[in-house]
């Protein structure tokens, strides 16, 4: 008897423990939901804090912002470029593998990020890699460009010129 | 996306949420916002935190409009892959709404289709996933066909599940998946002939990739267990053999096999497997299993000596299995799993690098690899990786804090200095002065043209000729009454005529070059006067902007700290819901083993008491009436609900 009743307790406590398990297999959605809006909410965050630093710290009236693109970028396997302003160095950036595919399936790096005071400024990017049969290759590309007060973009784009099999590095201010 | 619908297949811990294929369709597409090819560039290189941000940056100072509704579908991926599930729906919603192109559309239903399916909303997703026409590519399409048949089979429709695995002919790897998951569906309601079929297609594949290597052993070994459950054991060895010796059913498949052999009362044969699995590792629970299976085969065959010894033994390796058991139980309770699971060195595309395809250094994840390897954990785990990488993000930008009020203190005491120098300047009070000179310029200017008068249009040269004239005259004038200078006078009226005709001709050009410096004056006045205004604003705003700054820095440390605590609570309890289900995962392991062990040492006493009594004098515990596959194995094998 007493066995049997042991067995009944063993049943009720087990019982319980999966009704305790599926009880918290139900809350589990209020954590989900917890964790779903606090992430939207640490996202909503550091979008403002983003928006806060680039105002403080790269305002519109001297902001100045250069970008690297490719375009099929057969032509050039690019490893480093260098940035200079008005003949001082400004950025260098060696690339990754990671990178480079990134580049060449369309993104858009910002390679420098700063201020520059108003008035004309001479940008100079120089390209390293592998050109045209692997060989060695370096070149450089010269823009004039005048700040005013709104922020300057300027895109140093890699392409690839077919007809001449070679590459070609081109320079465009976005408005 | 392959990875998710591989249902308990999965060897690799971390089943891969990659979004590449419902974020992105067109690559190497035009970029005509740089804002939208940086997201690009971090999204391509899997930094999806990067990514969004800039999305909501761009979308927060100046949406991006040209590059049509890319960005939107991109922002809506990424809400995806971070489980902002109602986020993500609203813009997928807004895309349906806006009227856009069937092609959107169909993106946009296929991504709520996708949605509602992880979130287990089978019928949802199965209404979003029929509203696609017929403009997804063909891995999307493919890709639907498959969730669509998963959701026919979730509602037991298998004529339209099978309809849709039809419409995956093109696609084998993923028509051969999903007829696995039909076949093992058919099997669980019933419909053994039909299921039984579908997996003997898969069984009779030949592959070299390792990956379908894998499923068809699991539909071996689901075949073969669904034979010995229908008691047809010859046809279950047939499949079971085929299971690969080196693979990680390997063990379930030699348990089986014995199983087959008992059934066929080929006792002898079924011993062959399971001797094997004796001295394999006792964490397997097929191991476990033969292990009580080899005693009572022997008993079976009236080796009781033999069984005696083989049932010690397995109560032997219960016991020690039991205490490794202990151990891990107590070492999951003081955080050993928690550690294992945390990534060493938390960057944003952690979850993308270093958990792929790799189990982690632990003595527990062994005992937990079902639960490991299960959807549900997966998302858990998943929420808890971006939580801790959203935590230190958090952190890093709380680590900034002091450098910006440091900023902001030293701008404002350079401002004061500077204001202090630029109030004295004299320089302020020059743009006044110039501007009165102006206007009495302009005065004259205006007097010349009224009374057109010539004179005041004259060369500095023409002056000093004309004034020369008229002492000319003066003196002609003075000496004409004394003598004739009529010559003289002739002379100087010809040159004075002379003059003031070029002047005069030359009147149209002069005025306008003069009206034209006037309004070059303006124009640099104008500018000097904005410098000066802008200068006054500058000085009566930069307080206030200070001021602004300052307070907008300090709402944001606020609403940071605020988060923080939430966000170290919210982890905490996502390591007690991880920390929970390992528990119960190796608590239900403990019982299991228990209960062998429980078996074994029930099964010994039977026997030493059989052995003792008087020969043809039997009890009525002589008979271990459980003793068949386990439901546990069963359900292993895929082939029990």
């Amino acid at each position: 008897m007493l066995h049997i009743k042991f067995k009944h307790l063993i049943t009720a406590l087990l019982f319980s423990f999966l009704f305790s398990a599926s009880y918290a297999e139900e809350k589990a959605p209020a954590l989900e939901t917890q964790v779903q809006n606090l992430k939207k909410e640490v996202l909503d965050l550091n979008k403002e804090l983003f928006i806060l630093e680039e105002d403080l710290l790269f305002p519109a009236n001297t902001q100045f912002s250069i970008f690297l693109s490719m375009d099929i970028g057969n032509l050039f396997e690019l490893d480093s470029v260098q940035i200079n302003i008005d003949g001082k160095n400004i950025s260098n950036h060696l690339y990754t593998e990671r990178e480079i595919k990134a580049l060449k399936r369309g993104g858009v790096q910002r390679v420098y990020l700063g201020n520059i005071a108003s008035g004309k400024h001479e940008l100079v990017a120089f390209f390293t890699g592998k050109g045209p049969s692997k060989r060695d290759y370096k070149r450089g590309t010269t823009i004039e460009i005048e700040k005013t007060s709104s922020p300057l973009f300027v895109e140093l784009k890699i392409i690839d010129n077919l007809s001449k099999q070679q590459p070609e590095f081109k320079t465009k201010v976005w408005e | 996306m392959i990875q998710l619908f591989k249902q308990g297949i999965a060897t690799a811990f971390i089943a891969s949420f990659a979004i590449n294929s419902f974020a992105v369709e067109r690559e190497s597409q035009q970029i005509n916002d740089l804002r939208y090819g940086e997201a690009l560039y971090h999204f391509y290189q899997e930094q999806y935190f990067t990514s969004i941000t800039n999305l909501m940056v761009a979308k927060h100072r100046n949406p991006i409009i040209t590059q049509d509704v890319d960005p939107e579908l991109l922002l809506g991926g990424l809400y995806l892959y971070y489980g902002l599930h109602q986020n993500a729906s609203n813009i997928f919603s807004g895309l349906i709404e806006n009227n856009t192109s069937e092609e959107v559309q169909d993106r946009a239903w296929f991504n709520i289709g996708k949605m509602r399916y992880q979130g287990h909303l089978y019928s949802g997703a199965n209404q979003a996933l029929t509203k696609v026409k017929d403009t997804l590519s063909d891995e999307r399409e493919a890709e639907r066909q498959n969730m669509l048949a998963n959701t026919y089979l979730k509602q037991k429709d298998f004529s339209a599940a099978y309809e849709s695995i039809n419409q995956l002919n093109a696609h084998q790897d993923w028509q051969i998946y999903a007829k696995y998951n039909m076949g093992i569906a058919l099997i669980k309601s019933g419909d053994n002939v039909e299921g039984t079929q579908l997996l003997r297609e898969i069984s009779h594949l030949k592959t070299d990739d390792d990956e379908l290597k894998a499923l068809k052993d699991k539909t071996n070994v689901a075949l073969g267990y669904a034979y010995i459950r229908q008691k047809v054991p010859k046809a279950s060895t047939h499949f079971l053999e085929k299971v690969r010796l080196k693979g990680p059913l390997s063990a379930k498949a030699l348990l089986g096999i014995g199983w087959a052999y008992q059934q066929q009362n080929n006792l002898e044969k079924a011993l062959i497997p399971w001797m094997e699995l004796r001295d394999w590792p006792v964490i397997d629970t097929a191991v476990q299993e033969s292990l009580l299976a080899i005693p009572y085969t022997l008993e079976q065959m009236g080796k009781n000596q033999l069984a005696l010894q083989h049932y010690t033994y397995a109560i032997e390796n219960y016991k020690n299995e039991l205490e490794s058991l202990k151990d891990v139980l107590k070492a999951v309770k003081g955080g050993e799993l928690l550690f294992a699971l945390r990534p060493a060195i938390i960057t944003e595309n952690v979850l993308a690098t270093e958990y792929k395809n790799k189990l982690p250094e632990s003595i527990s994840v062994p005992y937990l690899h079902h639960l490991l390897n299960s959807v549900d954990f997966q998302t858990i785990h998943k929420n808890y990786l971006d939580l801790i990488y959203l935590r230190k993000n958090l952190l890093n930008w709380k680590n900034q804090f002091s450098a910006y009020y440091l900023m902001l203190k030293e701008r404002s005491s350079y401002y004061k200095k500077q204001q202090r120098s630029t109030s004295n300047d004299s320089r302020l009070n020059l743009v006044n002065s110039l501007k009165k000179k102006r206007d009495q310029l302009a005065i004259k200017v205006q007097k010349i043209k009224q009374q057109k008068n010539i004179h005041d249009l004259a060369s500095e040269d023409e002056k000093e000729i004309l004034s020369s004239l008229s002492k000319i005259k003066t003196s002609l004038t003075r000496l004409s009454k004394k003598d004739d200078y009529s010559e003289e006078t002739e002379k100087y009226n010809l040159f004075r005529g002379l003059m003031l005709w070029d002047i005069s001709t030359d009147y149209a050009p002069r005025y306008w070059k003069v009206k034209n410096e006037l309004n070059q004056l303006d124009k640099a006045l104008d500018v000097s006067v904005k410098s000066l205004e802008s200068l006054k604003q500058s000085s009566k705003n930069a307080p206030l902007a200070f001021a602004g700054y300052y307070k907008r820095i300090k709402n944001k440390e606020k609403t940071l700290d605020k988060l923080l605590n939430k966000i170290t609570y919210i982890i905490s309890s996502q390591e007690k819901q991880i920390e929970k289900q390992a528990l119960i995962s190796l608590q239900q392991r403990f019982r299991q083993i228990e209960n062998y062990h429980t078996r074994a040492s029930y099964s010994l006493a039977r026997l030493y008491d059989r052995m003792t009594l008087p020969a043809g004098i039997t009890n009525d515990t002589d008979k271990d009436p459980d003793h068949q596959p386990s439901v546990e194995i069963i359900k292993d094998a895929g082939v029990k609900k």
